[in-house]
């Protein structure tokens, strides 16, 4: 049975901006992502199939994009971390500095748990891209760690 | 699930947990967005009455000047059509500024110090220059001689009478496709061709495309992999 928009914003605003912010970094930014996302669904969603996955779809597109805006303005790739920072972590600020495409790839499978199929009807891509360039970002993310 | 695999998840849920988990009202979101759509509106319609009042504006002001008179230039300058075509002595030096499409047309094509116009026969010549205007609004120095390859569309051109001497005369011919150019003392006539005004719009517009083409290519240069690592 197909949940009302009430419930699909009851239910999946926590875990969309979680994704938003293994994405973006910053709380505001989240929010704002996933609040995008959201409009954009309640506008559609006596017409769209799968609520659920176009909203993933829109946080992600969202997340990429406020990604690429940043990246512009700053001409310069990402700063690492402080590493006197309490929460920082090596392996997550590895992640920060994946590629946008990357970085959202990463974040669907060990975020968001889901399979390479659901990741490729996510990102509209073919199941081998989301293979091929997930096993690039983990080589790299290895090789960084490590 | 291997050892890598739990380090990365590891990481992932760590960095998750510190996402904000507050809920708002999704009605509260939708007003914050009407309101900001709403007030996107208001500005937007106000810079088009600004930009549209201003443009009446300019556009009644060029209609009620008359065209310059040679030794008494007028503050605001006529449009181009409008201004004087052969007038003052030969030789003068002045400063001509035109907003708009510029195209030169200059025989024979003699490399002098400056760029040349027409002026009449057995009388000095006087060399004018063209220079787009710096960042402090002076003119660029001027190295060549006025021709066709010069011609394009001039967000802000000088024209600058200078006392430059060259033999045999050149003769440049200034065509202001639109826009707007003071009283000009000396000849500065043409007649554009609409094919060659097409031919200058279309570079015009190429012009842009590649220039919105380099600015995509920058953004798209923005998700590129940093190129050191840093950690």
């Amino acid at each position: 049975m197909r949940a009302t928009f009430d419930e699909l914003y009851r239910n999946k605003y926590r875990p969309m901006v979680r994704l938003a912010y293994v994405l973006v970094d910053t709380t505001e930014d989240a929010e704002q992502v996933v609040q995008d996302a959201f409009v954009a669904v309640y506008k559609r969603f006596d017409s769209i199939d799968n609520p659920a996955g176009y909203l993933r779809t829109c946080v992600v597109n969202g997340g990429r994009k406020m990604l690429r805006r940043r990246r512009v303005v700053r001409r310069t790739p990402d700063a690492p971390a402080d590493p006197t920072d309490l929460t920082f972590n090596h392996a997550f600020d590895a992640i920060r500095r994946l590629p946008a495409d990357q970085r959202a790839l990463v974040a669907l499978r060990y975020e968001q748990q889901l399979t390479d199929a659901e990741i490729a009807a996510t990102l509209s891509m073919p199941i081998g891209t989301v293979k091929s360039r997930l096993h690039r970002a983990i080589s790299t993310l290895r090789k960084e760690i490590s | 699930m291997n050892d890598f695999d739990d380090i990365i998840s590891g990481a992932v849920a760590g960095r998750a947990e510190h996402a904000p988990t507050n809920v708002p009202d999704f009605g509260d979101i939708l007003a914050t967005r009407q309101e900001r759509l709403r007030r996107r509106t208001v500005l937007a319609a106000g810079g088009l009455v600004v930009a549209g009042l201003a443009g009446i504006g300019l556009f009644a002001s060029a209609a009620d000047e008359s065209p310059g008179v040679a030794g008494e230039p007028s503050t605001t300058p006529p449009r181009f059509d409008e201004a004087p075509q052969t007038t003052g002595p030969s030789g003068d030096s002045g400063i001509w500024y035109c907003v708009g499409r510029v195209t030169f047309t200059t025989t024979p094509t003699t490399t002098v110090a400056g760029t040349g116009r027409d002026t009449r026969p057995n009388e000095p010549t006087t060399t004018t220059s063209t220079v787009p205007l710096d960042s402090a609004g002076e003119p660029v120095t001027p190295t060549t001689l006025l021709n066709e390859s010069d011609s394009g569309y001039y967000e802000h051109c000088r024209l600058v009478g200078a006392d430059e001497f060259s033999t045999p005369a050149p003769t440049t011919t200034v065509t202001v496709v639109e826009g707007t150019a003071p009283p000009m003392t000396t000849t500065i006539v043409a007649s554009l061709s609409p094919e060659e005004a097409a031919r200058l719009e279309a570079e015009a517009e190429a012009r842009r495309a590649a220039a919105q083409e380099e600015a995509r290519r920058l953004a798209e240069e923005g998700t590129a992999p940093p190129t050191t690592g840093g950690g």
